[in-house]
Order: structure tokens, then sequence, then C-alpha cells
């Protein structure tokens, strides 16, 4: 996905502010519908979807990398149906109660809001997005805190990897992990990544860092950016408050 | 006084009176370093040798002050390194780790090895002739938009090198600088440090890297300066090395 970010589509090149205020303003506008507003969800779909066939996002890798997400978003209304069973519409014999057209419209929202998520991502580099942020004027200590752990992420991995590698050659033919060295592996890893953290703060320190990480500026914004985020914006706002499906 | 009015009059690079160290565990102390005397020269390049848990890298952690001093005083050119003075000291000192993992931590190469002059605010010109040089320095151009996980082990000593040099230090301390490096990236890493012009202090347990590239070395033992002299003649006195670990 890193490598991806430096495309040379006009979705990368967009300015990193434009791309995350119209991310931010399309997650806010989209989990502002009410529960029951499933055809104004469904025509915010336009957005990813627009995006996805204008910035060539292949959609094979997007399922793929997002599926665990979707499951996740599955589940997260799944129990509306059973709690509201106010009939609101029927079709032939099918009655839509309030909890399934809840259970849908939160699904669609969960949905798009990830894949919208999911192309800022794919579209702009990491340092591109925490510029974006400071530019937005998020406090200096959540951006430094978020590029860590983007970072740090890697470095766990690659630990909890060797650790598996290690168990595993010492425990030929067995599934798994046994249950019962959960407990100290886990232990581990919160101690490796405690002395790795402090290690790489020592290493920020010897190298001028007192609580800022600064970015480097990047261009101006031109008159594409502007028109995007105009477009986008009235787009958002038309749809969310003049007009009614 | 500055580092160029410090060579002008002449002064040591980094001069150590009295140095003692000693970490506590459970309420019990354990010395490390004991009374500890030495003087390094502006240009100089010194090899730090001893066996395990001698006290190497505690030593270049307490030059840099992320180890705060107890006994004894080090001064950079004139400059006491104490918590006050320790961002001057910085700016002027780079620490080669052990392990490049804990160093890089940017996002992309470039970004890592620009992260020290950006903090000390230079214009975005200069943290970018800088960061250029840095990597034309250790040969690793090409490699400046690559993602540091994506980096072999070599280039990855090679990136946190250029991290320090940016910074234009110096004094450049190395820990153990060889550790996992194959054969190749070895000699290639001998060059590189040859080539650097800044005094150099390089803790490690390759005898045969330290002669290449250091003219003075020095053996600690038990805490102490055993011997202090020319490569050449401590590297092959296998009497000496023998009977202090090595």
């Amino acid at each position: 996905m890193d490598l991806e970010s430096s495309g040379n589509q006009w979705i990368h090149l967009l300015h990193p502010v434009v791309k995350v205020m119209v991310t931010i303003t399309y997650i806010l506008f989209l989990v502002s519908y009410s529960k029951y507003a499933l055809s104004s969800i469904l025509i915010m779909g336009i957005y990813p979807a627009v995006m996805i066939i204008m910035g060539d996002i292949s959609l094979k890798k997007l399922w793929k990398r997002l599926k665990a997400f979707f499951l996740l978003a599955f589940f997260l209304g799944i129990a509306n149906p059973f709690f509201d069973h106010r009939p609101i519409f029927s079709i032939g014999n099918i009655t839509i109660t309030g909890g399934i057209l809840s259970f849908i419209t939160l699904y669609l929202k969960g949905i798009f809001a990830i894949t919208a998520s999911y192309l800022l991502i794919i579209s702009t580099k990491i340092n591109d997005i925490c510029y974006a942020f400071r530019c937005l004027r998020l406090p200096k200590f959540l951006v430094s805190i978020f590029l860590l752990i983007y970072r740090y992420l890697f470095l766990l991995l690659e630990e909890a990897e060797k650790m598996m590698q290690a168990y595993a050659l010492r425990a030929p033919g067995q599934k798994g992990i046994h249950f019962k060295v959960w407990g100290s592996m886990i232990g581990q890893m919160l101690l490796r990544s405690m002395d790795l953290a402090e290690v790489l703060y020592d290493s920020m320190r010897l190298r001028g860092f007192h609580g800022e990480y600064y970015f480097e500026s990047k261009r101006k914004m031109e008159e594409k950016d502007y028109l995007f985020l105009m477009i986008c914006l009235l787009f958002f706002i038309l749809l969310r408050f003049f007009i009614k499906f | 006084m500055n580092m160029k009015e410090c060579f002008e009059k002449k002064n040591p690079l980094l001069a150590i009176k009295g140095l003692s160290f000693h970490y506590e565990f459970q309420k019990k102390k354990y010395p490390v370093l004991k009374e500890l005397n030495l003087r390094i020269e502006q240009g100089e390049s010194v090899g730090l040798i001893g066996a395990n848990g001698v006290g190497k890298s505690t030593f270049l952690k307490l030059l840099v002050g992320l180890l705060e001093l107890e006994i004894g005083e080090i001064s950079i050119c004139g400059i006491a390194v104490e918590p006050s003075n320790y961002a001057k000291i910085r700016s002027k000192i780079g620490y080669v780790f052990q392990d490049s993992n804990h160093q890089l931590f940017s996002n992309t190469v470039y970004d890592d090895v620009a992260f020290g002059p950006r903090n000390y605010g230079l214009s975005q010109a200069e943290v970018k002739e800088r960061t250029e040089n840095a990597l034309k320095k250790v040969n690793i151009l090409p490699l400046q938009d690559r993602q540091i996980h994506r980096l072999s082990g070599g280039e990855k000593k090679l990136a946190a090198i250029a991290t320090i040099l940016s910074m234009e230090p110096e004094l450049i301390l190395f820990d153990e600088p060889t550790v996992a490096l194959d054969p190749r990236n070895r000699r290639n890493l001998v060059t590189i440090v040859n080539d650097l012009p800044q005094t150099k202090i390089i803790a490690s347990h390759d005898l045969d890297f330290i002669e290449k590239t250091c003219e003075r070395t020095i053996l600690l033992y038990d805490g102490k300066i055993i011997a202090d002299g020319p490569s050449k003649d401590i590297l092959h006195d296998f009497m000496l090395l023998e009977n202090h670990g090595l």
C-alpha cells in the first residue's frame, strides 16, 4: 500500500490537505445520516465509486485488503433486527422492519467510510497525511504518535514473526502456538516493545527531537486542488441538506 | 566555546576525568566503569575493545547523555556533558546504534536522514542538500525513497550512518558497527568509515575491523583502561587480549 501511494494517477497528485479534508468531511456527513436513511446513504456511495473508477484503483486488491474490515462492519449492527421489529415497508410478502433497515444502513455506512479511508491511504504517503493533519491544526503530539505507531507496527510485527519462527522451529509438527505459552509470549512481546520504544526514543532525542515531528512542506495548492475540494464539498452538502430521497 | 574555537585553541575533542559509573539492581550496585581518564584529539579514530559487559556501550551512552554521569567529568571541546548542555552536545555527536532498527523510525530513507537537520531548524533547501550529501557519502542515494522496512541489513546500516552524517557531527560513535553484516558489506563499511574525516570512537568485538579503521585502540577490562596505544601493538599482543577476555 505504501508503494502504491507513490503512484502517478491524478488522485495521487492531489494536494494531501485536500484529500484529508474531503475524506474527513465525507465520513462526517456519512455518519450524520439517520439510521433509516438508506437511499441517501446509497447515493453517498457515488463518491468512493467515482474515486475508484477515476483513480484506477484495483477492486480485487481493495476486496482482499478490506474484507476483514467489511466483516467487522457487518457484525456491528447485526443485533438490530432482533430489537427493532417496527415494520417500515414491504416488498411483496417480506416486511422490512426498522431493525433490518438500520442494520443495512449501518453496514453501508461502515463499508463506505472504510473504503473512503482506504482511498486516502492508497493515494497518499503516510508522511503527507501527517503533514496534512498538522496543516489542519491537529495537535503535534497526536500526529507524532500516529506516525510512530505506523513505523513501530512493522518493527513489532518483525519481532512477533521472529518469536513465532523460533517457537515453530522448536515445536515441529505442532499446529499454531499452544495456549499454555500464549501468556509468556505476549509478556515477552510487551517487554521487547517497551525496550524498543525506549531505544527508539533515545535515537530520536540524539537527533534533536523535542516533541514535534517536522514534515517537508509541500507545493502550494493549485486550481485543480481547489476545484476538487469545491466539487466534493458541494456534492456532500447538496446531498445532505437539499436533495431528499 | 564552540567547536571551531575549540579546534583553533587545540583543546582535546574529548576529555574524561575520573569517570565512574555503576548500574543498580535490587538495591545492589554493579560498577561498570571505574576511574577512567582519557583524552581524544580531533581527527583521531579510536577503537574501543573489551569483553561482553565490560562497559563499552555504557561508555558511549555516557558521552551523549543517554546515561547520566555520576562521578567524574566529561567535556567535549570544553563543553561539559551535563543535562543543560545535552542539546548542544548532541548536535555535534553522532551515535550509530548497534541495531539499525533502533535508529531508523521514519517511513522512508530520505525522511529518516532528513530527521536530524529538520529538528535543528534548517531550511528546506539545506535539509535537502545535507540529506543528499549524506546519502551520497554512503552510496545509497538511489535508495532514498525506499521504505525502511524493505531495506536489507547492510542497507539499513548504511542508512543509519547517513542519518548521523546529515547532522554533520564532529564526533561519531559507532556501537558494534559490523554486527550482522556480510563480508562484502563489512568491506564497504571499512571504506566508508575510513573516508569519514570526523573523530570516531568505534566500540566493537571485531578486532580486524578495528585494526583497519582505527590508529589507536583502548582495551577495557573490569571497568578500567588496561591498554591505550597504537592499534597494531595492542591488537597483535595476543597474550594481552587473551588475559583480558578477548
